[in-house]
């Protein structure tokens, strides 16, 4: 049976309107991966950035899974928060992307998007806050239907990501 | 003894240096590290936490505080979970003389062999309050974490408030034994750029 080890760092975010941040992410992965060790979700500290420069979560990953079909390769999904000065949370960006395939070190920056309301709703939003959220999370990393979905681009998440391998190339899988 | 050709565990050696660091409005610090490691690891050499001297930055020139600290260290483990980290917190003095925090760090040693430039981006936890923040100013003693290892932990971290300022560069040649004879892969061999090049 292989098995994946995933280990880094959700190291930050850079680009959103807010500089003060947490995130909330987690880890989805098929019906034939076996999360042995380490957590798949959770959420990050609060930071408050100077301007211009990035977030700081530092956030550590530490996944050891165990695969017995390639179906469902592990995707990282993020949800990026703003905390005003009120101390209200607003959502800031949905993102995902895939562990890589192949073992080595990586540096990933993961672009994010927003739902838009209608005019109306920016409008309202503007004075009141509250930006429209998803209702069924699993948009973000799901193959499906985003049809009447329409989105902003948001700033992007950077995530530092290690993967080692073991027993892949004795089931004759190559990564390239 | 039954089967000595296949090692039972394989072997990480980390050499390097905790360079230097650039903090805002921080002329005089030190760090104080640790290295964070998961069960199945064990240490076999070096010193798995320290401090550097107390550097300053000198005038009319790049705000640069340079320590140039060797790390030195190797563990042996049967499992890549719990991966080594290394976690660093600066201590700077306020304009009092005291021994304030500039910043916390963490970052995982990295997993294939090669050498490395890491940055590690430091943060340090806000005061609850308007008046918490300017008594622990006058006390010179502001916000800390209570377990030194906390920056390396991936729970319990949705409640920390911090504030994010500077960052500590850290030289590291890592080098692995047995790990291909364990069974892992660890990708140190491929360089991504030629197999991109292949692609084409």
């Amino acid at each position: 049976m292989a098995e994946l080890h995933v280990i880094g760092q959700i190291q930050g975010a850079i680009g959103f309107p807010s500089q003060n941040l947490f995130c909330k992410w987690g880890v989805a992965a098929g019906r034939s991966w076996e999360l042995l060790e380490g957590l798949d979700s959770g959420q990050t500290q609060l930071d408050l950035a100077p301007e211009g420069e990035p977030v700081v979560w530092a956030h550590p990953l530490d996944l050891h899974y165990a695969c017995r079909g390639l179906a469902g390769w592990p995707k990282l999904y993020f949800q990026v928060w703003s905390q005003d000065v009120h101390g209200r949370n607003d959502i800031c960006g949905y993102g995902f992307c895939h562990v890589p395939t192949a073992p080595g070190q990586y540096e990933i920056e993961c672009p994010t998007w927003i739902p838009e309301g209608t005019a109306g709703e920016r409008i309202a939003a503007f004075f009141l806050g509250g930006n429209p959220r998803l209702k069924y999370e699993e948009v973000v990393y799901t193959p499906g239907d985003r049809f009447r979905l329409n989105t902003v681009s948001a700033g992007l998440v950077q995530v530092q990501l290690g993967v080692i391998v073991k027993d892949f190339e004795r089931n004759h899988v190559h990564f390239g | 003894m039954a089967d000595s050709s296949a090692p039972s565990s394989f072997t990480i050696l980390a050499t390097g240096q905790l360079e230097c660091a650039e903090i805002p409005e921080c002329t005089n610090a030190y760090l104080k590290f640790q290295f964070v490691a998961g069960e199945d690891w064990q240490l076999l050499d070096g010193l798995e936490e320290g401090i550097t001297q107390a550097a300053r930055v000198p005038e009319g020139r790049d705000g640069v505080l340079v320590w140039n600290f060797p790390i030195d260290i190797t563990y042996k483990t049967t499992n890549a979970f719990g991966w080594p980290q290394l976690v660093v917190a600066v201590y700077g003095l306020d304009s009092f003389g005291r021994d304030v925090i500039k910043g916390y760090g963490c970052i995982h040693l990295p997993m294939a062999a090669g050498r490395y430039t890491l940055k590690l981006r430091l943060f340090r936890p806000r005061s609850a309050s308007l008046l918490q923040s300017f008594t622990s100013w006058l006390t010179g003693m502001p916000a800390e974490f209570s377990d030194p290892k906390f920056p390396s932990y991936g729970e319990g971290r949705e409640v920390t408030r911090v504030q994010s300022g500077g960052h500590v560069k850290v030289q590291l040649n890592l080098m692995t034994k047995d790990m291909d004879m364990f069974g892992y892969v660890d990708g140190s061999g491929r360089d991504p750029a030629v197999s991109a090049i292949t692609q084409m």
